[in-house]
């Protein structure tokens, strides 16, 4: 049981794949300059870690290693069609916003990461988790950049005005996307130095 | 030799399972889809119109139903091409919106111009609404412009779609810059005249408005297509004597 929390827990903080293994940057530098896009963003990318997670380790046994990564490539693609068709029926604003950052998904490092590095070795249930877990670690990241960016860049939370405008000017640098580069570059920092400290030298 | 017929055959199988699968979606949900993306259109005409569509959020305030009977009673619409004539094969509410922004880069035309006509319940006025878009400085810059029933008057303009820089060109989007636009003419002494987006600060007159700051190239590019655009619509308003 405790082995099991740990493949949840693990990517959440120690392990995060945006701020310890530096992948799916693209997208959090893209869709966090509010926090209902970066939202729907980290809902969609749990989801089709999942769904692919689990897809790609119940064919573990037969998949020809040969077309391994093609056939993990087919899988992602088809989950990503399925959450962007599926965003543009429900939630037709929001994937307005999110454009191409949905189909994006497809190429996004950790989707693949997971799938070729965890889920062709484990069984189903272990590989949702792990993919439940990085889904959750990226949706941390995306959601904590998102909300300073919003606050800071345009004084608001969720689309509520917490900074009013009246004594707060909105710093444009946070809405584009060095600002979150810079933010992201924080936290990295802030981890490593004070988070994951003993982590690191255990390395 | 067996082996390799193993792989195609493992190929085959995941390919066809994907595709039925994404079929099977897409044909379930693709009704939904064009609801949305046809609401997402009348929305931003009636909003041009000064139909309360939104509330101070930004939500939609009406229903459904609302939206289809304001649309039914109170709009009529025709499509235009490049030389300013009638299409007759195709209908406002149903041009992707790619067809009516993205211009031919030869000509800088586009392949169709909708028209929409808006009539007051309560006063009988006339609006006409006109579709406006080009390059700003990054990106393709869509909107509506509202005209008075002398089709020189401008009643309102939204931008709708952009994705020019935060905080300087993306300054279209906000209601102090479309705000500028109204009342503004586009005749003087039966002539169409050149609109100006000036450098802000400058004089004005009835046929100019502010500019952004700091914003040049966007503020060049909304003059470039308003002009450019609105002397299409006017070929046809000339044409069919709707001036008079």
């Amino acid at each position: 049981m405790a082995k099991l929390r740990k493949i949840v827990y693990d990517p959440l903080m120690d392990n995060n794949p945006i701020t310890w293994q530096i992948l799916g940057v693209c997208s959090a530098l893209a869709v966090t300059t509010q926090v209902s896009t970066a939202l729907v963003m980290s809902l969609a990318l749990t989801i089709v870690t999942c769904g692919s997670n689990v897809a790609i380790s119940l064919m573990r046994k037969v998949i020809p290693n040969k077309i391994r990564m093609i056939v993990e490539l087919c899988v992602i693609a088809t989950l990503v069609i399925l959450a962007d068709q599926i965003l543009q029926a429900f939630v037709y604003d929001i994937s307005k916003k999110l454009s191409v950052f949905v189909g994006l998904i497809i190429t996004n490092c950790i989707v693949m990461g997971r799938a070729e590095a965890y889920a062709l070795q484990n069984p189903p249930f272990k590989s949702f988790l792990d993919g439940l877990g990085n889904g959750l670690g990226y949706s941390i990241v995306l959601i904590l950049v998102g909300g300073f960016r919003e606050l800071l860049g345009s004084g608001k939370l969720l689309g509520y005005t917490v900074l009013s405008d009246q004594w707060y000017t909105g710093n444009t640098l946070m809405l584009l996307p060095p600002g979150a580069f810079v933010i992201i570059g924080l936290m990295i920092w802030f981890q490593r130095t004070y988070i994951s400290k003993q982590l690191r030298e255990e390395d | 030799m067996r082996e390799q017929l193993k792989i195609v055959r493992f190929a085959m199988i995941v390919c066809l399972v994907c595709s039925v699968l994404l079929a099977f979606v897409s044909s379930f949900l693709s009704e939904r889809q064009d609801l949305n993306r046809t609401n997402d259109i009348r929305t931003k005409v009636l909003q041009v119109f000064g139909v309360p569509v939104f509330d101070a959020k930004g939500k939609l305030q009406i229903s459904q139903k609302e939206l289809d009977e304001i649309f039914a009673t109170r709009i009529t619409g025709i499509v235009l091409n490049g030389e300013g004539e009638v299409v007759t094969d195709r209908k406002v509410n149903e041009l992707p919106s790619d067809e009516i922004s993205e211009a031919n880069k030869e000509t800088g035309l586009k392949p169709y111009y909708p028209l929409y006509i808006y009539q007051d319940p309560d006063s009988g006025k006339k609006l006409y609404g006109i579709h406006v878009a080009g390059k700003g400085l990054w990106s393709t810059i869509k909107g509506y412009m509202a005209l008075e029933e002398d089709l020189s008057t401008i009643a309102g303009l939204v931008f709708y779609a952009h994705a020019e820089t935060p905080g300087l060109g993306a300054e279209v989007e906000k209601a102090y810059f479309q705000d500028q636009f109204e009342g503004k003419k586009w005749m003087a002494n039966q002539k169409v005249q050149h609109f100006d987006v000036k450098k802000p600060g400058g004089k004005l007159n009835d046929h100019s408005v502010d500019g952004i700051t700091a914003a040049t190239m966007t503020s060049i590019g909304v003059e470039h297509f308003l002009n450019q655009d609105f002397a299409v619509y006017n070929t046809y308003f000339e044409k069919e004597g709707l001036r008079n």
